[in-house]
């Protein structure tokens, strides 16, 4: 039973920092850059995310046995979408702010790679509770790098965090960091300092490959796990 | 076949079945709370373009431009002090939605922007007092423009610049307002 | 007609997906560093995203409107994307098959692709009307596919260069994107846009 236990501990906690959707896997790039404009809205994002990675998660593993594999991907592709017109619709009714700031990139939520990866790669094939932790810790750590990437860009940009100000009335924030190029650089410089920091040389191996590995593995979930 | 064609379409449409009907509950349930909180902010919207009001009763003038979707007359002691009106209007980015309160002299009292989808940084702007209040005291004595250099009358508004399309679009908002307040008084209401 | 002279070029320069708005951005970032590559797989954009924007309009306009679905467009536009995606590989591997064993794994990609349902649902929040949807369908993959290329140009540039070894990989394209975007947004005021 011991083992059974670390293994649903390295489940919930690989998706913090040693398999970190955005930072390690490289997926869920689309939101990461364009919601981080201030700390609040990435945090507002991650939540909203992990609602429906869980929504999916739980719903994908409990049907996972009377699905045929035909009709697996528009399948999985509905229960998203609907989990990601829920979070749609609560957070215009309850947090409209919140709402208000993400715009479109809620909606969006259906096609972050993130949630398809996993429930593909993990909930299509694991029982519910394992299914529960994975999300979490998947969620979780995409709440953690955006949270990091907002906090970078909007101290930078705009001397505040959280909307408190932090260097505003010391130094004049360089706007650039909560523009479009300031995302791309936020992102590459956090990115860079994770390689830095990374004592493992495979992983380094494998992100200067690019893209590639990560999107394959995505584009091999979408087409059927076959070139897995 | 069963295997092949009837069960993987049944289950699809099993699962479509059931999402389709959880959103249609979800949306029942928010839709009412999303429309309350709207009637609140518009009132509170009415409250503040039409200072001192204490009172608003809707109106459904006829022959008004499709553009206000709203006309409401402002009481202050039961004695009307002017007309606050919902326009919809055509910005950068899709539809703004304005409220304009107009008093009875005919002087743009306030003019507040609501839902937009204007570009962040730029359009957005449009809500600051700098370009907004330029809108204050305008009347539809002569029609408003807009002007990209500094302004030379009260009737002519200084676009944003870098926003030249939103800086219209709220104009012609308000100056169909304008004319159709001018419309009410005159035909008598 | 001016309007929608207007609408494309702003899609294309001053609110280029990948580089303005952030969309489309997996395939941005692991592009091969070969532009016959990139120029392939923009093409293939340029065609998903110009159909569905004309499909998902019209699923949008007559049928979710009229009947109060509006709701469930997120759902109804993904699923379209996804069959969309599918004919095209299945037309691609019949009648083009060297196009789609060099795009390979990219095609499918295409679904999850932030720039295609993208595209539809600023279609909609802007109300566009059928023409100028299209039109901005598919200027919008223009300037998707434009990015692309002219990146792939920077990557394979950066190649030969001598980086240092925590900016290898994705860092460094990160940064050269940034690079990217600060020109681009040297477009902003354009024609007074």
């Amino acid at each position: 039973m011991a083992r059974s236990d670390k293994k649903a501990l390295s489940v919930l906690t690989s998706g913090f920092m040693k398999e970190n959707p955005v930072l390690k896997l490289v997926l869920g790039t689309c939101p990461t850059l364009a919601v981080t404009t201030m700390a609040r809205n990435g945090i507002g994002m991650g939540i909203a995310a992990t609602f429906v990675l869980l929504g999916s998660n739980i719903v994908i593993s409990l049907i996972r046995k009377i699905v045929p594999d035909k009709v697996r991907i528009p399948v999985f592709i509905t229960v998203i979408a609907g989990f990601t017109t829920i979070a749609d619709m609560l957070l215009h009714a309850f947090l409209p702010d919140v709402y208000k700031e993400l715009g479109i990139y809620i909606p969006l939520i259906v096609v972050n790679c993130i949630i398809f990866a996993r429930a593909e790669m993990f909930a299509s094939k694991n029982g519910v509770g394992m299914s529960i932790l994975d999300a979490l810790g998947m969620g979780a750590g995409f709440t953690i790098a955006l949270l990091l990437m907002g906090s970078v860009r909007e101290i930078l940009g705009a001397g505040t965090w959280m909307g408190i100000p932090v260097t505003k009335n010391l130094v004049d924030p360089a706007v650039i960091m909560i523009l479009p190029p300031g995302g791309f650089l936020a992102f590459g410089f956090i990115v860079a300092a994770i390689q830095k920091l990374s004592v493992l040389k495979v992983r380094n191996k494998e992100i200067a490959g690019g893209c590639d590995m990560n999107c394959a593995g995505c584009a091999a979930a979408v087409d059927g796990g076959d070139k897995q | 076949m069963w295997d092949s064609i009837i069960k993987p379409t049944l289950v699809l449409f099993l699962v479509c079945a059931v999402i389709t009907g959880a959103l249609a509950y979800v949306n029942s349930i928010t839709e009412n709370i999303i429309q309350r909180r709207m009637e609140e902010q518009q009132e509170q919207f009415r409250k503040e373009v039409m200072d001192g009001a204490d009172r608003f009763t809707e109106i459904k003038p006829e022959g008004l431009p499709e553009r206000i979707t709203g006309v409401y007359e402002a009481y202050r002691n039961d004695a009307i002090i002017g007309y606050v009106m919902d326009v919809t209007t055509k910005g950068y980015g899709g539809a703004m939605k304005l409220t304009v309160g107009i008093n009875t002299e005919g002087r743009v009292t306030g003019v507040i922007i609501g839902d937009n989808n204007e570009t962040p940084g730029l359009g957005s702007r449009a809500k600051e007092p700098g370009f907004i209040d330029q809108f204050k005291g305008v009347t539809a004595a002569e029609t408003l423009s807009v002007v990209k250099q500094n302004k030379n009358s009260d009737n002519e508004i200084q676009a944003i610049s870098g926003a030249t399309i939103t800086s219209r679009a709220v104009t012609e908002g308000v100056q169909a307002a304008l004319d159709s307040v001018r419309l009410i008084m005159n035909g008598g209401n | 007609m001016r309007e929608i002279i207007l609408i494309a070029i702003a899609a294309i320069f001053v609110e280029n997906f990948v580089l303005s708005k952030f969309l489309g951005i997996c395939p941005f970032l692991g592009v091969s560093k070969k532009t016959s590559t990139a120029v392939g797989m923009g093409g293939a954009i340029i065609f998903v995203i110009t159909l569905s924007s004309a499909i998902t309009w019209f699923i949008y306009e007559y049928m979710l409107k009229p009947n109060d679905l509006t709701y469930l467009r997120t759902i109804a536009f993904i699923l379209v994307i996804a069959a969309l995606v599918q004919l095209v590989e299945t037309v691609m591997k019949k009648f083009m098959p060297p196009l789609y064993r060099a795009l390979g794994i990219y095609l499918p990609l295409i679904t999850t692709n932030c720039a295609v349902l993208g595209a539809a649902l600023l279609i909609i929040e802007r109300e566009y009307t059928f023409l100028k949807a299209v039109v901005f369908g598919f200027a919008s993959a223009v300037g998707f596919t434009l990015a692309l290329v002219l990146f792939s140009g920077v990557r394979e540039r950066i190649e030969t260069n001598d980086i240092p070894p925590a900016f290898r990989g994705l860092p460094i394209t990160l940064i050269a994107a940034a690079l990217v975007s600060v020109a681009f947004f040297g477009f902003q005021g354009l024609f007074g846009i």
